[in-house]
């Protein structure tokens, strides 16, 4: 069963379009994770000490 | 083989960075529809980003007013966001301040404004106080201190080389700053050190820094919306209501009110002002810690070279600028042995500094004497004083300030 699975799916990505779109869909996975991960900003400031003019 | 990879790689990278571009036009539209409808009033993000600054500056009918406390110690009723708060004579504030503002943070805020600054009226608001210091505190401006803005100073396209010099000599000069910052600290040396080998490394790192501005800029987006999201009740539309503005009985009534409400102090001072901070000399900052050193710092501090910097890029983005100071309260300083003729240096100092960048200045010094002009020591605007500095916002915007 596995084997055949298998089986199916490397004649499948064997397949130049199916192997495109796959890695394009890989690489925009990573770019969302990194996104995600880093994407929100710190836009926080050292606590505010007023120099009153 | 390879390209087998690159294809997919390009092709995530260009979705990606359509999905972002589209984002980025679809929070735009949601900022402008707030900006238009929103009140004047003070946000928090404004002091944050400027997403929301960028887009006031494409609205014909907002005026950006940059400055310090003497904005933000609002005194009710007669400040700017008050008295034009239906946009009686065509035109509103938006108003971006925060106590302890100094020249070096204005001039990156305005910086920040990038392209579209260019043939835009501002108003840059500041008083004689911040000319007290022999430069502003290092904790101050690390709470000021912006990521985005520095980025977008230091690897601006408007300004030139030599501005970006002089503001970068003055930023190093907070280095707890840029601690973390290793990328922006490289730039400002390089830019800092005049040998065309650091010319070429600053240009060498130009591009990851413009990159790493849009990062700064697309988080800024973020920040913007997320801010507005949480908020829909400024989304409320302010009416516009056309009005002629009666600037003597609006002087009359604020100049009776504040009669009213300073009638404990001999200087003009609100009450309140006058027994939380001056009454008790030890809660006085100035009796405390002014001296002659103070008085010398008048014309030695390193504010001037702060506010040419501030001149400076706002020549090099092409802005139309008022700069509106305010006056000393003679009464109060007289006291502190600040005599007319140190006074009358500052103003002419001030004077000629704006005067060589061919910029209109308002300083209000023919009101030094009048009392009920300032709320306190540092000048804070009081009452009536809003209503000279409304009337020369008022003119600046409508192009009749003589």
């Amino acid at each position: 069963m596995i084997k055949q699975w298998t089986s199916f799916f490397t004649g499948l990505y064997a397949n130049p379009w199916v192997r495109t779109v796959t890695l394009t869909l890989y690489y925009l996975a990573i770019l969302l994770g990194l996104i995600l991960m880093y994407g929100k900003g710190d836009f926080s400031t050292p606590s505010f000490i007023y120099q009153a003019f | 083989m390879k390209l087998n990879h690159l294809l997919p790689a390009l092709g995530a990278i260009l979705l990606v960075a359509a999905a972002l571009s589209g984002g980025v036009l679809y929070v735009q539209s949601v900022e402008s529809q707030y900006v238009q409808a929103m009140a004047p009033q003070f946000l928090r993000v404004n002091n944050v980003g400027n997403a929301l600054q960028k887009i006031a500056l494409q609205q014909p009918d907002r005026l950006l007013v940059y400055g310090s406390s003497e904005i933000v110690d609002e005194v009710r009723g007669y400040t700017a966001p008050e008295v034009f708060r239906t946009f009686p004579t065509g035109f509103a504030p938006f108003e971006i301040a925060q106590g302890g503002e100094n020249s070096l943070i204005l001039a990156q805020e305005v910086a920040s404004l990038g392209p579209d600054l260019r043939g835009k009226k501002i108003v840059i608001s500041f008083t004689p106080s911040m000319f007290f210091d022999p430069m502003l505190f290092t904790d101050t401006y690390a709470g000021l201190f912006v990521r985005l803005n520095v980025y977008e100073l230091a690897f601006s396209t408007q300004l030139s080389y030599a501005t970006k010099q002089e503001a970068a000599r003055r930023m190093l000069q907070y280095p707890k700053t840029l601690e973390n910052e290793p990328l922006l600290r490289f730039a400002l040396e390089r830019l800092a050190n005049d040998s065309p080998l650091d010319h070429a490394l600053y240009y060498a790192v130009w591009p990851v820094g413009k990159l790493q501005t849009i990062v700064l800029e697309l988080q800024d987006q973020w920040e913007a919306i997320t801010f507005l999201w949480a908020r829909p009740e400024l989304q409320v539309p302010v009416p516009h209501v056309p009005a002629v503005i009666d600037w003597q009985a609006l002087e009359v009534k604020a100049e009776r009110e504040q009669e009213a409400n300073a009638n404990n102090n001999p200087f003009g001072f609100d009450n309140t002002i006058w027994v939380t901070r001056y009454q008790n000399p030890t809660s006085d900052r100035y009796s405390l810690t002014f001296d002659q050193a103070a008085i010398t710092n008048l014309q030695q501090s390193l504010e001037w070279t702060d506010l040419d910097i501030l001149l400076r890029t706002l020549k090099d983005m092409g802005a139309q600028p008022l700069i509106l100071s305010r006056p000393f309260n003679a009464m109060y300083w007289e006291a502190r042995g600040v005599t007319a003729q140190d006074r009358q240096a500052y103003y002419d100092r001030l004077s000629q500094v704006v005067a060589s960048y061919g910029m209109p200045l308002v300083d209000f010094h023919d009101h030094e004497g009048d009392k009920y002009f300032s709320t306190d020591a540092s000048s804070h605007t009081s009452r009536k004083g809003w209503v000279y500095v409304d009337k020369a916002m008022d003119q600046f915007f409508h192009g009749t300030l003589r």
